[in-house]
């Protein structure tokens, strides 16, 4: 019945779940978009990053420009162009600086993707880290961590991450001879990782807690072995399926967080674009050019509502039974 | 009982002692960023970066400068916001309360009464077709960024959709106090409170589902099913006893965060002028001390709320009482 590893097994019931398929492939629909962003950008020939305001485009065959004048009677003010929804330059209309909305949703979600990725997984690191001290040693060691995240935890989630980052935006940071610049991609990640260790942590807790007190453990630690050798050989791989199952919830929310701090100008720095930052572009044309907020807010949902999907088709499968959230 | 609260309490001291520290560490210890230029704001000339670090003392050691800081926001209540010309810190934010209160309040009529309905009709219909739309409808709700779903529903309602009848009701973005028109005030918030809840609702009706349907194997639904009663009975009044521990307790979380702080988004998105947008003027002009206020105070918030909550259920469920006396 059971043929192949253990990992083979899993994958074979994940994917008997349509569902779980369907995510599968839009993820990875999305950031195979997202990775082909710049051949998008050269092969319908716009820089996504200058601005191009005194720019033109050919629209049937005409010449126009990018900034349109506006509908009003008195043509007060301009307005980007909008889509015409053929592949081509513009495809997608331009945003407010007359750049391409559709390769700069395509750049944005390369940094959406990749600092809600990196954050979950560094994350997951700390947390499992705390989360087996605490669990594993217990007693004072547990008594302090657990209070530590209890005080993270007390402070909104975004309040934190909003904080954090008006530290630390605008101006490097200078960390002993380490000096990291403002638009650096690690500070977002850093401070989203941070906001949620909580969240990972607690879970991871509650497990290394109840293996710390199994046969087996028991039996290592009868057989001499160091703790470090417990966490690591004992413990840690039967934290795996808890970790498995968090990391695409994770990922979603640290998307969301992401996509938030960007869209508050706190995130990624221009001229960079993340799905937040171009939400941003677009709010002030929401009654003229609502595709500039409308697609990278659609891709930011495609991709979150894929990842809570997996995550959930890999908890059904990992944990039948805890099927809470 | 006594003994219990009392180290309940000294715990709540110590992690708003914790929060204090954490907070004023985050504003005014991050290595290698300039506490003083950035109070002072975006441009300030060098006097007020001068005036800025003898008012904060930003060269006496950091415990000094804590107590200070505390004492301004706690104690005097005189901390001024320097970009905005002096202007008194914690009035501005005692005067944006009722705002985010309202707000958070009208959401979470909204969020529990939607996630009640869906959660006990989903779990009544289990594994039918209407249950998994409901879930995924859910799931959807929680996937969405609130802030993007506020455009979105000032797109239709504001300008596509806004003379058709079904929206032609709506006020413009803003905030009316009840005081003035209490149907303004109604009127105006609930699109906002309705965007705000969404992702609550999906949240809480994928909890409720599961909850109810791991409390039907329990052993007095099999009795109450043994004794003849109907599935009304059943599930609204065993299920719902069994398993809205969870659900109160979550919801009191996350209406506390909400009115801390956390409907920040959707106050900015529909112009509400609650603490969420104060905090985010405070962003758009650098105004440190005013972000630092608001956030305490959200903080502050929240573990007292949490400590009322815990307190509540100990005197409502005897399992709790006596758990925390077996600790």
């Amino acid at each position: 019945m059971s043929e192949g590893g253990p990992w083979v097994r899993l994958a074979r019931q994940v994917l008997r779940r349509r569902g779980a398929v369907a995510a599968f492939s839009a993820l990875l629909l999305i950031v195979l978009a997202s990775a082909a962003a710049p051949l998008y950008a050269a092969w319908v020939g716009v820089d996504p990053f200058a601005s191009d305001v005194a720019g033109t485009t050919i629209r049937d065959g005409r010449e126009v420009d990018l900034m349109q004048p506006n509908d009003n009677p008195l043509h007060l003010g301009l307005t980007p162009i909008g889509p015409d929804w053929r592949l081509g330059p513009y495809a997608m209309g331009a945003d407010p600086q007359g750049r391409d909305v559709a390769a700069r949703v395509l750049y944005g979600g390369r940094n959406s993707l990749l600092i809600s990725a990196a954050s979950a997984l560094l994350c997951l690191a700390v947390a499992t880290g705390l989360g087996l001290a605490a669990g594993y040693f217990g007693g004072w060691v547990d008594a302090v961590l657990s209070r530590l995240l209890d005080i993270l935890w007390a402070v909104p989630v975004y309040l934190l991450a909003i904080s954090l980052s008006i530290v630390t935006i605008g101006h490097a940071l200078h960390l002993g001879i380490v000096t990291i610049a403002s638009d650096n991609l690690l500070i977002p990640v850093a401070i989203i990782a941070l906001v949620y260790i909580p969240y990972a942590a607690r879970p991871l807790r509650a497990r290394a807690l109840a293996l710390a007190r199994a046969e087996f453990v028991l039996a290592a630690r009868a057989l001499g072995a160091s703790h470090w050798r417990i966490l690591t050989r004992e413990i840690l791989p039967n934290l795996l399926d808890t970790l498995m199952v968090l990391a695409p919830l994770l990922m979603a929310l640290c998307l969301l967080a992401e996509s938030s701090l960007s869209f508050l100008s706190l995130g990624v720095q221009a001229p960079a674009a993340s799905w937040g930052t171009i939400i941003q572009d677009g709010e002030g044309l929401i009654y003229t050019r609502p595709m500039v907020a409308i697609l990278p807010g659609l891709a930011i949902v495609a991709t979150v509502l894929a990842l809570n999907v997996l995550g959930d088709a890999l908890r059904d499968v990992l944990d039948p039974k805890g099927g809470r959230r | 009982m006594t003994r219990a609260l009392l180290s309940r309490l000294g715990q709540m001291v110590l992690v708003l002692f914790g929060i204090s520290v954490l907070i004023f560490a985050v504003f005014f210890a991050t290595p290698g960023s300039d506490p003083s230029a950035r109070i002072a704001g975006r441009g300030a000339s060098q006097e007020v970066l001068a005036r800025v670090r003898a008012d904060y003392g930003f060269d006496r050691p950091l415990p000094v400068q804590y107590v200070r800081m505390m004492e301004k926001l706690f104690v005097t209540r005189d901390l001024t916001s320097f970009v905005d010309h002096g202007e008194r810190v914690v009035p501005e934010v005692l005067e944006a309360a009722p705002v985010t209160l309202s707000l958070v309040l009208f959401a979470s009529v909204f969020w529990l009464l939607l996630s009640l309905g869906i959660g006990i009709v989903s779990a009544m219909l289990r594994d039918t077709w209407a249950d998994r739309a409901l879930m995924g409808l859910s799931l959807l709700a929680l996937s969405m960024p609130v802030f993007w779903l506020g455009e979105m529903v000032n797109l239709v309602t504001q300008s596509r959709w806004h003379d058709a009848w079904a929206f032609s009701w709506v006020p413009p973005l803003g905030y009316t106090p009840f005081a003035r028109s209490p149907k303004g005030w109604a009127l105006g918030l609930l699109l906002p409170a309705f965007t705000l809840a969404v992702a609550f609702i999906g949240l809480y009706a994928r909890v409720l589902r599961a909850e109810l349907l791991q409390a039907m194997g329990d052993d007095a639904i099999r009795t109450a099913r043994a004794k003849g009663a109907g599935p009304a009975r059943l599930w609204l009044w065993h299920g719902l006893r069994l398993s809205w521990l969870s659900y109160v307790s979550l919801f009191g979380l996350d209406f506390a965060q909400l009115v801390g702080g956390g409907a920040l988004l959707v106050e900015v998105v529909f112009a509400l002028p609650g603490v969420g947008h104060l905090t985010y003027q405070g962003l758009n002009t650098l105004d440190l001390p005013l972000i630092m206020a608001t956030v305490m105070y959200a903080a502050v918030f929240v573990v007292l709320a949490n400590a009322a909550i815990d307190g509540l259920y100990a005197l409502l469920d005897p399992r709790i009482r006596e758990a925390r006396r077996g600790l």
